[in-house]
């Protein structure tokens, strides 16, 4: 994708609620998690940042 | 997620956090122009009532390619000339009823709308059948819900590319601490099936010090033990969950990685046999509580 990390496949897209995976903050998800895309639900678009991994819905 | 409401010729019927509402196309299109996802999902007239009639399955077809042409039209003129501009790509519906049903819709992807889709969107893994010969190539995204590593092996040997697979959360929910390897090298003949995971919420951990998977590299497994993870969990400290998400993130990514390898190896159907023979079927099963949910009216309707 351009201008975007190359997501090699088979692979998952972590859930979100509220624009961050259950549990765990964005930054915690950065530096502890090698997730790289996640799902975003349409209502809660608003509430995540520029700049964040990203987004799916 | 069946709603008390139907969807219409503009709008789908959604759960939201405030309540079952309805979607206009419109809006989501709109919504996309300005939140400009990486990947975009269209929206799908999904019938989830076992017994629709005939007629209301083939409006599923029309609908969904009259929603396909809004965001198709709603996308071509985004603003794309800056550097740093993304792409927007756009995963258009593969609907879960037959082909001959969706026909007209599938015939409309492949000759009006090939080059505005950049990969296709499941709601059943067994759909991926339905996939016309020149479209073929695009990813597949399947939302469909896996309860285990088998059903994802499964899946992925439908040909789904990309998974969301709730059962990551649902277990770290449960203190459930995931603990498989694919593809699963048997050092010593074994008598039982090995579980999927451990029950962190069980005291017979309490004062194990060992990490919860050896050998694993995620942050909760180099830094913590078990014991200290069963504590957490017992004390209700947030903590707890914190390090079992992190932990069974890990897990997932490594086994995605033993599939990637496996397909490369060309050894993916007899590494998904031994894993089927060597672990149980089903996750452990949940005993302790989540942490508390903000959304009373979700747990009431899943029954949690």
């Amino acid at each position: 994708m351009k201008n975007r990390a190359t997501l090699q496949t088979p692979h998952y897209i972590a859930l979100s609620s509220r624009g961050a995976v259950a549990h765990l903050s964005q930054d915690m998800m950065r530096k502890h998690t090698n997730v790289k895309s996640i799902h975003v639900a349409l209502e809660d678009c608003e509430l995540v940042c520029e700049g964040c991994v990203k987004t799916v819905y | 997620m069946p709603c008390p409401t139907s969807n219409t010729d503009s709008a789908i019927s959604i759960l939201t956090s405030v309540g079952f509402r309805q979607l206009e196309s419109e809006d989501y299109v709109d919504a996309v122009r300005k939140v400009r996802p990486d990947i975009v999902l269209g929206m799908a007239d999904l019938v989830l009532d076992q017994k629709a009639s005939l007629k209301r399955v083939e409006k599923m077809g029309d609908r969904t390619a009259a929603w396909t042409q809004e965001m198709v039209t709603g996308i071509a003129n985004l603003d794309e000339s800056t550097p740093e501009a993304r792409q927007l790509a756009l995963f258009a519906p593969i609907l879960p009823v037959e082909k001959e049903l969706q026909s007209l819709y599938l015939d409309q992807l492949q000759d009006e709308w090939r080059d505005q889709v950049q990969g296709l969107v499941f709601y059943n893994s067994s759909s991926v059948s339905m996939v016309p010969e020149s479209l073929a190539g695009l990813p597949r995204l399947s939302l469909d819900e896996p309860n285990s590593p088998q059903e994802v092996l499964r899946s992925g040997s439908f040909g789904v590319d990309i998974f969301t697979i709730p059962f990551i959360g649902a277990a770290t929910d449960a203190g459930i601490a995931l603990d498989f390897v694919f593809p699963y090298r048997p050092v010593s003949q074994q008598e039982s099936r090995k579980s999927l995971g451990m029950d962190m919420w069980s005291a017979q951990y309490a004062t194990d010090l060992s990490p919860l998977r050896g050998g694993c590299s995620c942050y909760t497994c180099s830094k913590h033990h078990r014991a200290y993870v069963q504590h957490l969990l017992s004390a209700k400290e947030m903590l707890g969950w914190v390090l079992l998400q992190i932990h069974n993130h890990q897990v997932l990514d490594e086994f995605f990685a033993g599939i990637r390898s496996s397909i490369g190896n060309g050894t993916y159907e007899k590494d998904t046999e031994s894993f089927e023979i060597v672990y149980e079927r089903e996750l452990p099963e949940k005993t302790g509580q989540g942490p508390r949910y903000v959304f009373p009216s979700i747990d009431i309707l899943y029954k949690r």
